[in-house]
C-alpha cells in the first residue's frame, strides 16, 4: 500500500521538478513564433504594483508564458476543449473546416469615425471611396453557435456606413462576399479574406474607380505556398483545419511594376520588393503580400494614364493592391495603423484625385486607426 | 494565486515541499507560516497586511476574553465588538453597500480578500468557544495565525474548531508516502475544477447570456443542472486542492463535501454540503438558541432561519436566503411526511427536485430575473430549439459525467477493487492516473495559466 503512494509522489514531484527547471531554463526567451506575440517579461518589483498584487499577476503571466513545451500544452488544450464541451478555445471556435473568432458581434463603429471621415471628404477636392471588409465570422456565421449572433457584420458595417455624409461611396463588399461563401474567399485559419476574395470585391471596386476589371481567366495564378496559418491558429495553434494557400495573382500581359518605396517613420525612403518572399519561410507569411509594415509605400506603374490613387489601408488591403496595379501609374499606400501622427505629416491629399479607404471590420472601433486620418 | 494554476502546481507547491522537508521539525510550522504569507502576499501585499492585522486582533482578543473569564460582564463586551468588527469586514468585502469599510481600511480597488467567508466562521467560533469556556485561548501566536492563513486552508475551509486543528497539528503524518497521498486527492480536485467545473461552467454562461431573450425551458433545465453539478465540483474541487496539499505536508483535516448531490434524503444533502459550515451554523446559531425556544412554531422558525443565515453566508443576497429557506423547508417537510418504508429512489428523487430547485433561486441575481427565468422554465419561451439541441449535442457527456462522479460510485468502485485478490498490482496504476490526470489538467490551463472563472466567491 505504501509503496504506490511513494512513486505516486516521487513521479509527481519529479514531473514537476522537470517542468520547473524547463521553465527556468526559458525564462530569457522574448517572443513565441507559433503565437505570433511577445511574451511576458519577468516583472519589476516595485511596492505599487506588489501592494496590489499586479506584481504576482505578472509573475504568473510570466511564468504561464515560459513554461516548456508551452505550444505542445495549447494544441493539446484545444483538443481537450472540444473533446469536453464546445468546440470553443480562447475565444476562437474549432469548425470543422475552418477557425471563427467568436467575439464578433459586439463591436460598434468608433465614435469619433464618421466624424473623422466625413472631416476628411468635406476638405477634399477628389472622390472618396470607402470599403470595410468584414471578417470571416461575419461571412460564416451560420456555423457559429446560435449565442454567439448578434448583429451581424453587414449590420455594423451598414451603421458606420449611414452616420457618413454622402460625398463617400459606400462599397457593400459584405454582401459581395455573403454570396460568394461556398469559394475559398477567406482563409481557414485567419480572420482574412484570400486573394480570391480580395478579386471579387476587387471587380465591384474598380468599376466604381471608372475601369473595367481585369478579366479573371487573364491571370495566371501561383501558389507560393500551402502552409499557411493565420491569426486564429496563432490563438489557439490548432492544426486539426487544413492549412491556408498564400496566392500571387499574375497578368503577364499586363502593366508591371517599375518601382516600390517604402517610407518609414523616420521618413527614410527605401526600396523594396512588391512581393517579399522572405517572410514565407517566416511564422509571419502573410506579411509576403507588401512586405514589412510601414506608414507609406509608393508604388509606380507603367501603366501609362497619370492617374495617382491613394489607398488607406490595413493589413485586409495587402492582398488586394496587387489588382489595383494594373490601372493606376502611381499608387500611394497609407497604414493609418503603422503611422506617428497623422496622414497629412505623410502625404498630401490634394495630390489624388481619388482615394480608396479599404481596411477590415476590426478596426471599425479602433480610434486610433481613425485618428490617423485626419489631414 | 490560485491552486488551479501553474504557478501554484510547479512553482509554489513543490518548493514549499522541499523548503518544508529541509527544516527541523520543530520550526516547520513557523515556516509553513513564512510560505503561508508569501501565498497571501500574491494576493498583494495589502492582504498580507490585512491578515497580519487580522490575526493579530483575534488573537489579542481571545487571549483577553480569556484573562477576563472571571469577569463575565466586560469579557461580554470584548466578544461582542469583536465579533462586530469581524463581520462589519466580512460585510464590507461581500457587500458591495459597504465597501466603504474596504476603502476606509485602505484595500485597494478591486481587491477581495480571498477566503474571508471561511476564516471569519472560523475566529468567530473559536472566540466564542474560549468565551464559554470551552476551549482554552492559543498561546502560541504563530499556531494561531496558521488557523487563519494557512494556505491549504485559506480559499475553501475547512472551517474548523480551533480544537480540532490543535489536534490535526500536533500529529502530523510526514512524509514521501503522506505526500503522494497528499498529490493523488489534489489531481482529484484539479480535475474536478479544470475539467468538469470549468465545461459547466460554459455551459451556464451560454444558457444566461443576456442577449438571448427567449430560453427555452430545456436551456433552462440545462443551466440549472450546469449551475448545481459547476457549484459542486467547483467547490469540492478547490477543497480538494486544498486538503490533498495539506495532507502533502502531513496535516488531515476533516472533509467538507461527501457526494451530497444524490443522497438518499434531502437532509443528508444538506449535511453533506460543506458539512463543517453547516455544522457551524447548528454549533453557533441554533443549538444555543433552540434551548430558549419554548414551542415547536418556534423551534420550526429558528431552524428556518439557521437555513436562511446559510444560504445568506453563500451569496449575501436574498437569492441565498430564499434558497436557504426551502432547503430548510424540505428538510422539515421530509421529516414529517415521510414514512421509513419510501423507496430509496423516491428519496434520490425528491432530493434531486429540492436540489435543483435551490440551486435555480441561488443562481438568480434579482427578483425580475428569477420571475423571467421562471416563465422560461414552464415553457413560456416553448420547450426546445435549436439552440437547445446544440447545447445537448456539445454537452451531454460532460453533464453525464459529472452526474456519474457526483454519486460517489467510482469511490466505492476503487474500495471494492481494492478488496481483490490482485489489488497489489492494481495500485500500481495509481501512480501512472496521477501523472495523467495532471498532464491533462496542466494542458486544460497551459493558454491562460489558471483556471479562474468562479461560480461563487466565498
Amino acid at each position: 500500500m505504501k509503496e504506490y503512494k511513494i512513486i505516486t509522489a516521487a513521479a509527481v514531484l519529479a514531473f514537476a521538478a522537470v517542468m520547473a527547471f524547463g521553465t527556468f531554463l526559458s525564462r530569457g526567451k522574448k517572443s513565441s513564433a507559433e503565437e505570433a506575440r511577445s511574451l511576458a517579461e519577468f516583472p519589476k518589483a516595485d511596492f505599487q504594483s506588489m501592494y496590489n498584487g499586479d506584481f504576482s499577476k505578472q509573475m504568473n503571466d510570466h511564468f504561464t508564458d515560459h513554461f516548456p513545451l508551452r505550444s505542445k500544452w495549447m494544441s493539446i488544450e484545444t483538443k481537450l476543449r472540444s473533446a469536453l464541451g464546445e468546440s470553443i478555445s480562447d475565444g476562437v471556435y474549432i469548425g470543422s473546416e475552418r477557425l471563427l473568432d467568436c467575439g464578433f458581434s459586439e463591436r460598434v463603429p468608433d465614435p469619433t469615425a464618421a466624424d473623422r471621415l466625413n472631416a476628411f471628404v468635406s476638405g477634399y477636392d477628389g472622390t472618396a471611396y470607402l470599403a470595410v471588409i468584414p471578417s470571416s465570422s461575419g461571412v460564416y456565421d451560420d456555423e457559429l453557435p446560435y449565442y454567439l449572433l448578434g448583429d451581424t457584420e453587414g449590420q455594423q458595417i451598414n451603421r458606420l456606413y449611414d452616420s457618413l455624409s454622402g460625398g463617400i461611396r459606400k462599397i457593400d463588399a459584405y454582401n459581395i462576399l455573403k454570396m460568394l461563401k461556398d469559394n475559398y474567399i477567406y482563409y481557414r485559419s485567419d480572420t482574412k479574406w484570400t486573394s480570391y476574395g480580395a478579386y471579387c470585391v476587387y471587380r465591384t471596386v474598380i468599376q466604381k474607380l471608372g475601369f473595367q476589371p481585369i478579366t479573371y481567366d487573364k491571370y495566371t495564378i501561383r501558389h507560393v505556398t500551402d502552409n499557411f496559418r493565420g491569426d486564429l491558429y496563432n490563438r489557439t495553434l490548432y492544426t486539426g483545419v487544413r492549412s491556408d494557400l498564400l496566392d500571387i495573382y499574375e497578368y503577364p500581359d499586363g502593366s508591371q511594376i517599375l518601382t516600390c518605396m517604402s517610407v518609414d517613420k523616420d521618413g527614410r525612403i527605401e526600396e523594396r520588393s512588391f512581393y517579399d518572399m522572405d517572410m514565407l519561410e517566416t511564422e509571419d507569411m502573410y506579411r509576403m503580400y507588401l512586405g514589412e509594415n510601414v506608414p507609406v509605400l509608393e508604388i509606380e506603374t507603367d501603366v501609362n494614364n497619370q492617374r495617382k490613387l491613394l489607398v488607406i489601408k490595413d493589413s485586409y488591403a495587402d492582398c488586394f493592391i496587387p489588382f489595383l496595379t494594373q490601372h493606376f501609374s502611381r499608387i500611394t499606400v497609407v497604414s493609418p495603423e503603422d503611422m506617428d501622427g497623422v496622414l497629412s505629416d505623410y502625404v498630401d491629399v490634394s495630390d489624388y484625385e481619388q482615394t480608396l479607404m479599404l481596411f477590415g471590420i476590426e478596426n471599425i472601433g479602433n480610434t486610433e486607426f481613425f485618428s490617423g486620418i485626419s489631414k | 494565486m490560485i491552486y488551479s494554476s501553474l504557478l501554484y502546481i510547479y512553482g509554489f507547491l513543490p518548493l514549499s515541499l522541499l523548503i518544508f522537508s529541509a527544516v527541523p521539525k520543530k520550526h516547520r510550522e513557523a515556516v509553513l507560516l513564512g510560505l503561508s504569507g508569501i501565498f497571501c502576499a500574491s494576493f498583494g501585499l495589502y492582504y498580507l497586511i490585512f491578515m497580519a492585522g487580522y490575526v493579530l486582533l483575534n488573537y489579542t482578543m481571545c487571549r483577553i476574553t480569556e484573562f477576563l473569564k472571571s469577569k463575565k460582564s466586560i469579557a461580554e463586551v470584548a466578544v461582542a465588538s469583536t465579533v462586530i468588527i469581524d463581520i462589519t469586514v466580512l460585510f464590507s468585502f461581500r457587500v458591495p453597500y459597504m465597501s466603504w469599510f474596504a476603502g476606509m481600511i485602505r484595500a485597494p480597488g478591486g481587491f477581495y480578500a480571498a477566503g474571508i467567508s471561511l476564516f471569519t466562521l472560523s475566529v468567530i467560533g473559536t472566540l466564542v468557544d474560549v468565551y464559554k469556556g470551552n476551549d482554552k485561548a492559543e498561546k502560541n501566536i504563530i499556531r494561531y495565525a496558521l488557523y487563519i492563513m494557512f494556505f491549504p486552508r485559506l480559499l475553501m475551509g475547512p472551517v474548523m474548531r480551533y480544537s480540532t486543528f490543535r489536534k490535526a497539528m500536533s500529529h502530523p503524518q510526514t512524509g514521501l508516502a503522506q505526500t503522494g497521498k497528499g498529490l493523488a486527492v489534489f489531481g482529484k480536485g484539479l480535475a474536478k475544477k479544470v475539467l468538469i467545473a470549468d465545461t459547466l461552467f460554459m455551459l451556464y454562461s451560454d444558457v444566461t447570456v443576456s442577449e438571448w431573450t427567449k430560453v427555452p425551458a430545456v436551456n433552462v433545465l440545462l443551466g440549472i443542472s450546469a449551475y448545481l453539478f459547476g457549484i459542486y465540483f467547483e467547490m469540492s474541487g478547490i477543497a480538494d486542492m486544498g486538503a490533498g496539499s495539506a495532507i502533502c505536508f502531513g496535516f488531515r483535516f476533516p472533509e467538507c463535501f461527501r457526494y451530497p448531490i444524490f443522497s438518499k434524503r434531502i437532509n443528508y444533502y444538506a449535511m453533506r454540503w460543506n458539512t463543517p459550515v453547516v455544522m457551524w451554523f447548528k454549533r453557533y446559531i441554533s443549538w444555543p438558541l433552540t434551548t430558549s425556544a419554548g414551542n415547536v412554531i418556534a423551534r420550526i422558525a429558528l431552524f428556518l432561519l439557521t437555513w436562511a443565515l446559510i444560504g445568506f453566508w453563500y451569496k449575501f443576497d436574498m437569492s441565498g436566503i430564499v434558497a436557504g429557506i426551502i432547503l430548510g423547508a424540505a428538510i422539515l417537510i421530509e421529516s414529517r411526511l415521510r414514512s421509513r418504508n419510501t423507496l430509496k429512489i423516491t428519496g434520490v428523487v425528491y432530493t434531486l427536485i429540492i436540489a435543483g430547485i435551490c440551486a435555480f433561486i441561488f443562481s438568480q441575481t434579482s427578483a425580475h430575473e428569477l420571475f423571467r427565468n421562471l416563465g422560461s422554465l414552464i415553457g413560456l419561451d416553448g420547450l426546445a430549439d435549436s439552440s437547445s439541441l446544440y447545447l445537448l449535442k456539445e454537452y451531454t457527456l460532460i453533464l453525464l459525467a459529472a452526474a456519474f462522479f457526483s454519486t460517489g460510485i467510482a469511490q466505492k468502485l476503487i474500495g471494492r477493487a481494492s478488496k481483490l485478490k490482485f489489488a497489489d498490482k492494481l495500485f500500481w496504476f495509481i501512480p501512472a492516473a496521477v501523472v495523467c490526470v495532471l498532464v491533462v489538467c496542466t494542458a486544460m490551463i497551459a493558454s491562460g495559466g489558471s483556471s479562474e472563472q468562479l461560480f461563487i466567491k466565498l
